[in-house]
């Protein structure tokens, strides 16, 4: 609405033959003198971006949501295949409610259970652990070497005595704290998974593994024993199922917007018009994103609501518009093309003020943020022609109820002969915020209110604050299963990865582990790094047990035959093939920010003193160290896209108003509302993270919106020597109201996200919810006071 | 997964509105700068330190002195209650085994040959020896035993080049000194050396220890002139003129002993892989094998003052005998797998060293048993 002007009041023509065809602009003639044209256009449209809609895939695809070109993450992708401990391995741990796991039943379970599992498509069978697994022995040193054999021994019959010989075995396996839980109440059935299922060569379809596990899961489950999950593999199993819910919130906001619009307009048929378009408006966006190469995943699949909201409160304006018109008496298709002659540019310049806002997004280097750019970016486009032209033609068609269009008339007359704005109190509470002492007293609790938020937002982190997987709720089952897996055994769920680049076969060179524990050592300071693995520890217990089990060998043998046959024997998640890459695991206590940057901090300043060409040191792999690469590009990219929102929104602002004061006036309350969400953001414990990112890019950027519509009616008012209380109160009857809508709206429906299984998007949801309604308020009560100080009528018209 | 896409496109589009930002990521520096060699770095203070692998911990006068993995050396002036790091180790080998002759006087042995002595109770420490050094004093040994015309020992002299072309690479792995200036070492493959000057000067022992094969040699035990030195293959050899000569004790068993104490009253108490413990009652001619119950490897042992013997296995059990190492029984206490070493503090409390660091058993703990086992005859 920015671009309301005082237009000529046009004649009210109630008989169509009165009306000329030809005028109105070019565009107005080209589409309504081929309404029927168009209307037919855009049906094939829909049937045809609809079908091509059945085609959209939802996905979680891991790479979309790193930053791709992050060193770091180059780092990580150019040796990833490399990288076997990297671990995509689902771990099933069996837990004994009552007693221990040295139980017959028990054991018969995990047994059963163990070759279920054994029979998934996607399992890597000869890496399989479990109590059952014939890979799975114990070892003693005896006077002769080694001696050892399964854990379950072959004749294990269920006995006392067999149990007792297992008991024995466990606890001489070394799988204490690996496959056995020290206190014995549960083990693990570890289960590693290829990307590609060996029989058919096709990708693991996670979502479905992840149903099997549940169905493992609801089957052996029962008052003795518990089964606990974890693993990527079920944290994107449990993220699609999330994904499939966002369909309810979809059809709640569906029900809440009519619902709303409903009520403002009391006309059925049109409220129920302008569900249609912004539906048909969801409906090309899904079928143009597959068209154009695109796909949904946890991020985008919000966009949809988005779209869907602006289109109701554009569609809003369109109604309203034609509803005054036929109210007065004019012909339906007159009046559809009256409104749209007043609002096709001002909705236009609306919607690519939200495009901005949107496109902003680009810069940040991840791609599910880019996606979601243009992702709303299109869905706003598409708005263009579903709400601004569609919408108009087909009420041009149907027309409005009269009633409805009568009772809007009689609103306005009686809002417009109330000069003492006695009619309507909340327009005239409103009001008073433009004069003292109330413009006063809401600048003052305005400004101490950004200033208390800013303080407050001093202390926003960066990245992740909750333990286990981040995309899930901390009470989700995923999570619950987590802290039990974290609990009970030497396994933290945040691992982070340094990797070492050796010329090849050099790999275990004294010198090169050398190097490689005195970076161990120098992670080991660290108070977030739990523990530490890689070749040079592993080199030091091989060494023992090389020499009958005495600790008092624990030390890197110099000598590189024993290295060369210590390697040998070496698990393969340590180093590579070719011998030319080595991987330094840090398990750590949490993921927060200042952990994962100590880390980072550690590895880098150890790699300036000790890198060289012929030992390279490479950060970053693991789940943690990809994450420490996300915080640095999202912390960088927070402040550029704020930079780059608010750059956008004054150059907008000033094109559209060509007053600095009145842009001063818009942009300020959107200024103190994003400090307020980054204090809410600090509040809730809410980091800044990949999810919330865009949060502030959107809420601005549709935030903007509300001071434009708001603010151009004011302007023009003020020209015409209106008093600002005078300008102000006509703004509010001719384009607050709709503000209003609006942010109720789009508050509403984004703040059903808040009951998203998936995390960032109930992060997603709250934030934004936060920032559509208090832009709302900015514009409706600190705008009218910055202009008492700014704006006087004298000024607007020197300007 | 998904669809080719317009991926250029984007990404142009992208840098495109990157001109208000640059995205330098923090660079691969890298300084060409060499680790130390571990006996060159000295060892790094480490919050870590109080429970890192220890490998043996001993009295300096009141004092409890520790040492264990990357030159850790671990102190405590109360009774093992509270322990901190030593100022300044010059090595960061692991050390294998710590003596002090007085409560000012000691030396720590290691990995890469490295022998290491204090003299103000375990505070600071310098590098007396390597493992190079010490190939070099066993090489000119057995030089000069060459060419003085001794029988075998042009093997020996084949034995000793080897071991200086291979460097510092074996580990001592037992010290004892009978005063400030007296002392042994023994360590892997058959390494002994003896000094009479508190470190200055070495001098070898391998020409008269029978061991032609160069067994491990885990532990030397010293009581004035007599020495007992415990190795792989069930190798006992004993000296009884402080080092001159030693002779070989013949045991029943195969297996590696990583100790052996000689007892009050003249038994000789061997201990080793898979809870073989043996006795002797007549200065090693005969051998009983002492029942332990679970065949796990005996780590440490130790003769308190009260007389009584203490073993510790590699669970974490801790066996104590009060008639002479005759009989054992398992102490009511489970103070951590991984035992390497046994110490008592002055207030009569157990001081053990391993995988975890070290702990402490309060005195009473020695009274409570749990089972009882005897001696197989």
């Amino acid at each position: 609405m920015s671009h309301v002007q005082s237009l000529p009041a046009e004649a009210v023509i109630a008989d169509l033959k009165e009306f000329d065809q030809r005028s109105g602009t070019l565009a107005e003639r080209l589409l309504f003198n081929n309404r029927l044209a168009i209307v037919v256009l855009c049906l094939l449209t829909t049937l045809l971006l609809g079908y091509q809609a059945l085609g959209l895939s939802l996905n979680a695809a891991f790479e979309k949501m790193i930053p791709t070109s992050h060193p770091y993450i180059a780092n990580f992708l150019e040796n990833r295949k490399q990288l076997a401990g990297m671990g995509n391995t689902l771990r099933i741990a069996v837990e004994a409610k009552e007693g221990t796991i040295f139980d017959a039943e028990y054991l018969d379970t995990v047994r059963k259970l163990n070759d279920e599992v054994f029979l998934l498509p996607g399992v890597d069978r000869p890496y399989m652990k479990s109590l059952w697994a014939p890979a799975v022995r114990w070892t003693g040193v005896t006077e002769d070497g080694l001696d050892g054999g399964p854990v379950i021994p072959d004749d294990y019959d269920g006995s006392p005595e067999s149990l007792e010989q297992v008991r024995i075995n466990v606890e001489r396996s070394g799988e204490i704290g690996q496959l056995v839980a020290a206190n014995y109440r549960s083990s693990i059935v570890l289960v590693p998974l290829q990307e590609r299922i060996a029989e058919t060569g096709e990708r693991i379809d996670y979502h479905a593994l992840s149903q099997r596990i549940e169905e493992l899961r609801g089957k052996y489950e029962s008052d003795k024993v518990a089964i606990h999950v974890t693993g990527f593999a079920k944290v994107v199993g449990d993220l699609i199922d999330g994904l499939r819910q966002v369909l309810l919130f979809f059809a709640a906001a569906i029900v809440i917007c009519t619902g709303v619009l409903y009520w403002y307009t009391r006309c059925l048929r049109s409220t129920l018009l302008v569900v249609a378009c912004s539906m048909i408006a969801v409906v090309w966006l899904l079928g143009l994103l597959p068209t154009l190469g695109y796909e949904l995943d946890p991020y985008s699949v919000l966009v949809p609501f988005l779209v869907f909201a602006i289109g109701m409160s554009h569609g809003a304006q369109k109604m309203n518009g034609i509803m005054q018109d036929v109210g007065r008496g004019t012909h339906k298709l007159v009046a559809a093309r009256y409104t749209f002659r007043r609002l096709f540019l001002a909705g236009m310049t609306a919607l690519l003020a939200d495009a901005v806002g949107f496109a902003v997004l680009m810069v940040i280097d991840i791609q599910v943020i880019q996606d979601l750019a243009v992702t709303a970016s299109i869905g706003v486009a598409v708005l263009i022609f579903t709400n601004l032209v569609l919408l108009p033609i087909l009420l041009s068609y149907t027309g409005v109820s009269p009633v409805a269009a009568q009772r809007s008339l009689r609103a306005e007359l009686q809002e417009a002969g109330d000069t003492e704005h006695r009619k309507h109190p909340f327009w005239a509470f409103l009001d008073l915020f433009t004069r003292t002492p109330w413009a006063g007293l809401a600048v003052a609790l305005g400004l101490a209110m950004g200033v208390f938020g800013l303080m407050v937002s001093f202390q926003l982190k960066i990245g992740d604050t909750d333990p286990g997987a981040p995309e899930l709720r901390a009470d989700s089952r995923y999570n619950q299963d987590n802290a039990f897996m974290v609990a009970n055994y030497a396994a933290s769920s945040d691992v982070y990865i340094v990797m070492i680049r050796t010329p090849q076969y050099a790999c275990a060179h004294y010198s090169t582990l050398r190097t490689v524990d005195a970076l161990e050592r120098e992670l080991q300071q660290l108070p977030g790094v739990e523990t530490t693995s890689s070749l040079a520890g592993l080199a030091k217990v091989a060494n023992a047990g090389m020499n009958e089990g005495s600790l008092k060998w624990f030390e890197m043998p110099r000598s590189q035959d024993m290295l060369n046959a210590i390697i040998t024997r070496a698990p393969r998640e340590m180093f590579n093939q070719n011998c030319d890459l080595l991987t330094v695991y840090a398990y750590l206590k949490d993921h927060k920010a200042d952990t994962l940057t100590s880390v980072v901090n550690t590895v880098e300043s150890f790699a300036a003193q000790y890198g060289s060409e012929e030992i390279r040191i490479l950060n970053a792999a693991g789940n943690a160290g990809i994450e420490a690469a996300t915080n640095i590009v999202v912390k960088k990219a927070n402040v550029q896209m704020l930079l780059l929102v608010y750059a956008a929104v004054i150059v907008l602002a000033f094109v559209t108003f060509r007053s600095w004061r009145a842009v001063i006036c818009a942009v300020v309350p959107l200024m103190i509302t994003s400090v307020l969400c980054e204090a809410l953001m600090v509040w809730l414990n809410i980091g800044v993270k990949v999810a919330t990112l865009p949060v502030i890019a959107l809420g601005v950027g549709i935030g903007v919106d509300y001071a434009l519509y708001v603010m151009t009616v004011t302007l023009a008012r003020l020209k015409e020597g209106m008093s600002l209380s005078e300008a102000y109160y006509k703004a509010l009857i001719f384009t607050g109201k709709v503000v209003v809508l609006t942010g109720i709206t789009l508050g509403i429906a984004v703040a059903t996200w808040a009951w998203s299984p998936i995390k960032f998007q109930a992060d997603m949801g709250i934030l934004l919810a936060f920032m559509f309604v208090w832009n709302m308020l900015g514009a409706l009560i600190l705008l009218p006071a910055l202009a008492h100080f700014l704006l006087r009528p004298r000024q607007v018209v020197a300007a | 997964m998904h669809a080719p896409t317009p991926l250029h496109r984007r990404t142009a589009l992208a840098a495109a509105m990157l001109s208000l930002a640059c995205l330098a990521g923090p660079s691969q520096a890298a300084g060409g700068a060499k680790v130390a060699d571990l006996l060159d770095l000295p060892a790094r203070e480490s919050v870590r330190a109080q429970h890192s692998l220890q490998l043996a911990v001993t009295r300096a006068g009141d004092r409890l002195v520790a040492v264990g993995e990357r030159g850790t050396v671990l102190l405590s002036d109360d009774a093992g209650r509270s322990w901190r790091q030593a100022k300044s180790v010059p090595v960061s080998v692991a050390l294998t085994d710590v003596h002090f002759a007085s409560a000012s006087h000691g030396w720590a042995v290691g990995h890469s040959g490295v022998v290491l002595a204090s003299s103000d109770g375990g505070e600071t420490w310098q590098r007396q020896l390597d493992g190079s050094q010490a190939a070099e004093v066993i090489r000119d040994d057995a030089k000069r035993r060459v060419e003085a015309g001794e029988a075998g020992a042009a093997a020996a002299l084949r034995s000793a080049e080897y071991l200086v072309a291979d460097g510092p690479d074996k580990p001592f792995l037992g010290v004892r000194f009978v005063d400030e200036l007296r002392g042994y070492v023994v360590g892997a493959y058959g390494l002994a050396l003896q000094t009479v000057d508190g470190g200055k000067s070495w001098q070898s022992l391998v020409g008269q220890i029978p061991n032609p094969r160069g067994k491990h040699l885990y532990q030397i035990q010293v009581d004035g002139r007599s020495l007992l030195i415990a190795g792989e293959q069930g190798a006992l050899f004993r000296s009884v003129d402080g080092g001159a000569s030693f002779a070989e004790i013949r045991t029943p068993y195969a297996g590696t002993f990583f100790g052996a104490l000689e007892l009050h009253g003249e038994a000789l108490l061997a201990y080793g892989l898979r809870g073989n413990a043996w006795r002797s009652a007549d200065g090693g001619v005969s051998w009983q094998r002492v029942e332990l119950g679970q065949p796990l490897t005996l780590s440490a042992g130790r003769q308190l003052r009260d007389g009584s013997v203490l073993l510790a296995d590699e669970s974490g059990r801790l066996l104590r005998s009060t008639d002479g190492g005759q009989h054992f029984a398992a102490l009511a206490v489970q103070p951590g797998t991984g035992l390497t070493g046994i110490a008592e503090a002055a207030d009569g409390a157990l001081i053990l060293s391993g995988a975890r660091g070290l702990s402490r058993v309060e005195p009473d703990a020695l009274a409570s048993r749990v089972q009882v086992s005897g001696v197989q005859q």
